[in-house]
């Protein structure tokens, strides 16, 4: 019998209306299918208004899992987990549950990533729940008579016998392995039409997956023989100098090019399982995810036309096949000049009358020096396959539930943009990582763009956005950075000069990799960021301070991040130079305005750099070395006209050819392309926030009031030709008060990827706009800033979204705002302080409202 | 076997029709066939395709038209379906190689892209050396640029995954008026034609782009007609340069 048609994860069944506690006769054997239910990893939940002692000793199951057995009693007052050992008590998760059994059940399911739409709701007469969350719920009604509340409920009538029969049904559909479903929620799936007009490769990018181990791109399901998905390790690159890029890792399954690629594809961000369908002669139905935490493991199941007398493990034509092939395992090396990557591969068949299933393992090691040892792979490969697809879904929709618990935002108004800020974290989540150490490439590890070459991209556009949600990956991006510090040091030696010359761009060893010419028009010509776009020696400086300031990590401030800190001070002490009147200057450098190479005095290096000497004085033990640091930083030029309230970007930019981007063409463009370099290096156009870059990162260094004045006079000058521009000036836009200008940059931001406006998302994401949005999102809208220990907010909220909402990671405990145009609610899991506008910090455990009166915003209570 | 004609206007255009024709002939299989065009001006356009529209007739090699790129196009090139290689007269050839290298100027446009990728193919499998030039024109470059060297190459990676996604070509960007950078990079590559795929009726700056190419060309310019794909929206991020 297969009434539904479809396998469910939970099965919540209203226990009064379909007589199990009520009755005295027989439960027909339910019991024991809600404990076999529950053997392969179904959720099951029984509702009632009865007490707990009547339900479970009529019920009188008790399951040891891996799915969960719920009673939710007195009409929804008490939930328990039923184990071996009895009902445990389980926790009220949210105050908007209590008092509703269904809500509080599907809440507790939603928090190990089982979302409404994985449910069966099997009631037995009319009932009267309308849970916001009940309408994705499959609900069918086992009663004598029809005519629910619930008008779409299916009525199959037939009682416990029915009920049931349902169960059997899910448990036999659970061990034939159907491809599992995903919770179809619009607000969580990025969904991908047959007819998707955006570029294959693009797809490819927006569908990747990653662990911060590995990163394997949403390539179609099957995969033609060309297109075999492509898999980077994180940390392993190959070949030397500006060539040196990420190792693509071996894809030890074997393609199969006769059967239609998927047509249908379904990205579910909360639970991080990409969907693929296609129809046709041969349909096929696909689910793959690269487990959550799991160090570089990839599941995938195929269901459909899948060939069960052929095995999908095969040798790609990049790898070499590793001695010791199993049967069933197969084992491929893709070698690097120095180290490689092996992947281990395991698949598993299962077949029965009309329907086939093939489950496949991939397990990688990586090992950037040497060659790495296959038993780690071996070893991961095991563990994965031995839970099994079903358990190893399980426990990853768990974790990604758990993200999703620590950092998340809601625009209940703008489901458009809500979607694509959760699409932004859902991709910065995949860099997070237990590894202690992580390169974050310009693309991260969906596509080979940039190469895996770490930017400052990285330092101040990821690492703000990651620290709120991440913190132990935070610090393994430090790490990456501490441990290279030897390269920079002799960077810097190599010019005469002290300290830590971080550079430009870099991959495995910490020296700068900047390539130093490009093909232009068929005539080579130079690239200098290499040379002089020195400001990332104070970016990543202050992306130690961050780290410690938005988690109260100060022993990492002064333990291992301290080097950081003082050597980059010690760099530019020595690289900036003293006039005769003792004016300090840097010289013959590029700013984030990469429209202009050579300047002198960049606002945002010497703001940066001042701020860098005074902190790296606030840690140095020399004594002279402090003085002589805090001295330079007060006599560094930073260009700024206190009548006019605004800076001059760089010495000599205001004699520029006063050109504004209305004279050139509408934003964002790459005016260079448009203008050519000469001409663009000549008028006042800019690329990006330079000037207003400095006001992002460093506001307390700039002057009060300077904001505004610079957005005015830059803004109309910025072509936002970098993807790093708007998410920055959005974020900026709303500090200043001006949060629906804001919100058109941020769109542009959201779309930047997902609609591939850059030409360029096949190469990889543009993790550093992703970044860039969730920055604007807290330090622009919310107002979010951390400062000695407290979080201060000042929200400015756009007329588009009367509400929003965000959770993070803030000093070592989950914050939770909410912000609408009159109230600040604010909840966090444990003791911190928190202050609204210019009022004094007040302390907030649990939950606590700021309203506005006025200008200003009181506490209430 | 399908055939190519090729036209002569005069007994002088012979030589180079012939040389041409032989080596389009043999890249794209095609059997050799010649014939003559009417020495009346106003007879050619129908002499054209007549010729062009006989069984088994595929393509047509000709003399190309004088004129310059505020000239009208030719009647000619806009009426006739079947691809036309124009080839310039007047001047020796400057080059009696034969054909290795093709210039393949693209606006990032599908439209432009279905029109061209099977002859491109066909090149390609001839062991021909593409060269597929994109220019940026006022109005319709790309929107982000970040780092030059890496934006570059994936830019170009994507560009001839979206456009031109078979055969092995090489991709050249410019900046600047369309017409006068084909002609600039045909040129410098010494490519031995030029392979333009274009929408009939041609109007506005596409027309344009094309008449100043054929007027201009030192090398035989192959005019790909593509009058049933629909002009779609323009891909994001791709200016279509020639539109």
């Amino acid at each position: 019998m297969a009434w539904l048609g479809r396998t469910f994860d939970a099965v919540l069944v209203d226990g009064d209306s379909t007589g199990i506690p009520g009755r005295t006769t027989s439960l027909l054997g339910v019991r024991g299918a809600f404990e076999r239910l529950c053997a392969v990893g179904v959720d099951v939940a029984v509702l009632s208004s009865r007490g707990l002692a009547e339900l479970d000793d009529r019920l009188g199951a008790r399951t040891t899992g891996p799915g969960r057995l719920l009673l939710s009693t007195d009409d929804g007052a008490a939930l328990h987990e039923v184990t071996e050992d009895g009902p445990q008590p389980q926790p009220l998760r949210s105050e908007a549950a209590a008092g509703d059994a269904t809500e509080r059940v599907l809440e507790d399911l939603g928090a190990r990533g089982v979302g409404p739409g994985l449910v069966l709701l099997v009631v037995g007469r009319s009932v009267p729940w309308q849970g916001p969350h009940l309408s994705r719920a499959t609900v069918v009604s086992v009663g004598e008579a029809p005519g629910l509340a619930l008008d779409r409920a299916l009525h199959l009538g037939g009682g416990l016998r029915m009920l049931r029969a349902l169960l059997d049904e899910q448990a036999r559909r659970r061990e034939a392995g159907h491809v599992p479903e995903i919770d179809h929620d619009p607000a969580w799936v990025l969904d991908v039409a047959p007819d998707d007009r955006r570029a294959p490769h693009a797809l490819e990018s927006l569908l990747s997956l990653s662990d911060g181990a590995i990163g394997l791109r949403g390539s179609t399901e099957p995969p033609s023989p060309r297109e075999a998905p492509s898999l980077l390790v994180a940390g392993v690159y190959t070949s030397a100098g500006s060539a040196q890029h990420l190792l693509p890792g071996p894809w030890p399954l074997r393609p199969t090019s006769a059967r239609t690629p998927a047509t249908r594809r379904r990205l579910d961000l909360r639970t991080g399982v990409l969907l693929q369908e296609s129809d046709g002669i041969q349909p096929l139905r696909t689910s793959r995810f690269v487990v959550a935490a799991g160090g570089g493991v990839v599941a995938l199941r195929e269901e459909g036309a899948v060939p069960q007398d052929v095995s999908g493990l095969g040798q790609p034509p990049d790898g070499v096949l590793e001695a010791g092939e199993q049967e069933g395992e197969v084992a491929v090396l893709a070698a690097g000049d120095q180290g490689g990557v092996v992947a281990v591969a395991r698949e598993i068949g299962r077949h029965g009358p009309g329907w086939r299933t093939r489950d496949r393992f991939v397990a990688y090691a990586g090992d950037p020096e040497r060659r790495p040892e296959s038993a780690v792979a071996r070893t991961k490969l095991a563990s994965a396959a031995d839970k099994g697809f079903d358990l190893l879904l399980r426990e990853h929709r768990a974790a990604w539930a758990d993200r999703w618990e620590t950092a998340c935002v809601w625009i209940p108004d703008d489901p458009r943009a809500e979607l694509a800020v959760r699409f932004a974290l859902f991709h910065l989540w995949g860099l997070t990582t237990d590894a202690d150490e992580l390169a974050v490439g310009a693309r991260g590890l969906s596509g080979p763009g940039y190469a895996g070459h770490v930017f400052w991209d990285a330092d101040v556009f990821v690492l703000p956005a990651l620290v709120t949600m991440s913190p132990r990956s935070v610090r393994a991006m430090l790490t990456y950075r501490v441990r290279r510090l030897p390269a920079a040091r002799a960077a810097a030696a190599e010019r005469g000069l002290a300290g830590a010359r971080l550079p430009w761009e870099c991959a495995q060893d910490g020296t700068d990799i900047t390539p130093t010419d490009v093909r232009t028009a068929g005539v080579r010509v130079p690239v200098l960021t290499g040379m002089l776009a020195e400001h990332v020696v104070g970016d990543v400086a202050w992306a130690v301070h961050r780290y410690a300031t938005w988690t109260g990590d100060r022993e990492f401030l002064a333990g291992p991040g301290r080097p950081l800190m003082v050597e980059t001070a010690r760099y530019w002490a020595s690289r900036a130079e003293r006039d005769p009147d003792g004016a300090g200057h840097v010289r013959i450098v590029t700013g984030p305005d990469e429209y202009h190479e050579v300047v002198d005095d960049d606002v945002y290096t010497n703001v940066l750099a001042r701020w860098n000497l005074r902190q790296g004085a606030a840690l140095t033990d020399d004594e002279g070395e402090r003085r002589e640091w805090r001295d330079l930083a007060d006599a560094l030029v930073v260009r700024y006209d206190p009548v006019r309230r605004r800076h001059e970007q760089f010495a000599g930019y205001d004699e520029l050819e006063p050109l504004l981007m209305a004279d050139v063409a509408p934003p964002p463009v790459a005016a260079d392309l448009v203008l050519g370099s000469e001409r663009v290096t000549a008028s006042q156009i800019i690329k990006q926030p330079d000037v207003l870059m400095a006001h992002h990162v460093l506001p307390d260094e700039m002057p009060p009031g300077s904001l505004s004045a610079d957005l005015d006079h830059y803004l109309p000058r910025t072509a936002h030709g970098s993807s790093l521009s708007p998410a920055i000036t959005a974020s900026l836009l709303a500090s200043a008060g001006r949060p629906d200008e804001a919100l058109n940059q941020l769109d542009i931001a959201l779309r930047l990827d997902l609609d591939d406006l850059t030409g360029v998302t096949g190469a990889g994401l543009h993790l550093a706009t992703m970044g860039g949005v969730w920055q604007a999102l807290l330090q622009g809208f919310v107002g979010l800033r951390v400062q000695d220990g407290c979080v201060l907010l000042d929200p400015r909220l756009p007329t588009r979204w009367p509400v929003l909402r965000v959770r993070l990671l803030c000093l070592g405990r989950v914050l939770d705002v909410t912000v609408r145009a009159d109230t600040v609610d604010v909840w966090t899991d444990g003791p911190l302080a928190v202050a609204a506008g210019n009022r004094p910090a007040a302390p907030v455990t649990g939950r606590r409202t700021w309203v506005k009166s006025g200008h200003e915003w009181e506490v209430m209570g | 076997m399908p055939r190519l004609v090729a036209l002569s206007r005069r007994p002088s255009d012979a030589a180079a029709l012939h040389r041409v024709a032989v080596a389009l002939g043999q890249a794209l299989q095609l059997e050799v066939v010649h014939d003559t065009l009417p020495e009346a001006p106003e007879e050619e356009l129908e002499a054209v395709l007549r010729a062009t529209e006989a069984p088994g007739v595929v393509m047509a090699v000709l003399p190309s038209y004088k004129g310059g790129a505020s000239g009208a196009v030719p009647d000619v090139l806009l009426r006739c379906q079947k691809p036309l290689v124009l080839v310039p007269m007047g001047a020796p050839p400057r080059r009696t190689r034969g054909l290795r290298r093709v210039l393949v100027p693209l606006d990032g446009t599908e439209e432009a892209a279905a029109g061209i990728s099977g002859t491109l193919a066909l090149f390609a499998e001839s062991g021909l050396d593409l060269v597929v030039l994109h220019v940026f024109e006022e109005g319709h470059v790309p929107r982000f640029w970040d780092q030059a060297v890496h934006e570059q190459e994936s830019w170009e990676s994507e560009f001839l995954a979206r456009f031109c996604p078979g055969p092995s070509a090489r991709l050249e960007l410019r900046s600047g008026r369309p017409w006068a950078r084909i002609l600039d990079v045909a040129d410098r590559e010494h490519a031995d034609l030029i392979a333009l795929g274009w929408t009939q009726p041609a109007a506005g700056g596409r027309g344009r782009t094309v008449w100043a190419t054929v007027a201009g060309a030192h090398v035989p310019v192959m005019l790909l007609p593509r009058a049933d794909v629909p002009a779609p929206d323009t891909q994001a991020g791709v200016p279509a340069v020639l539109s």
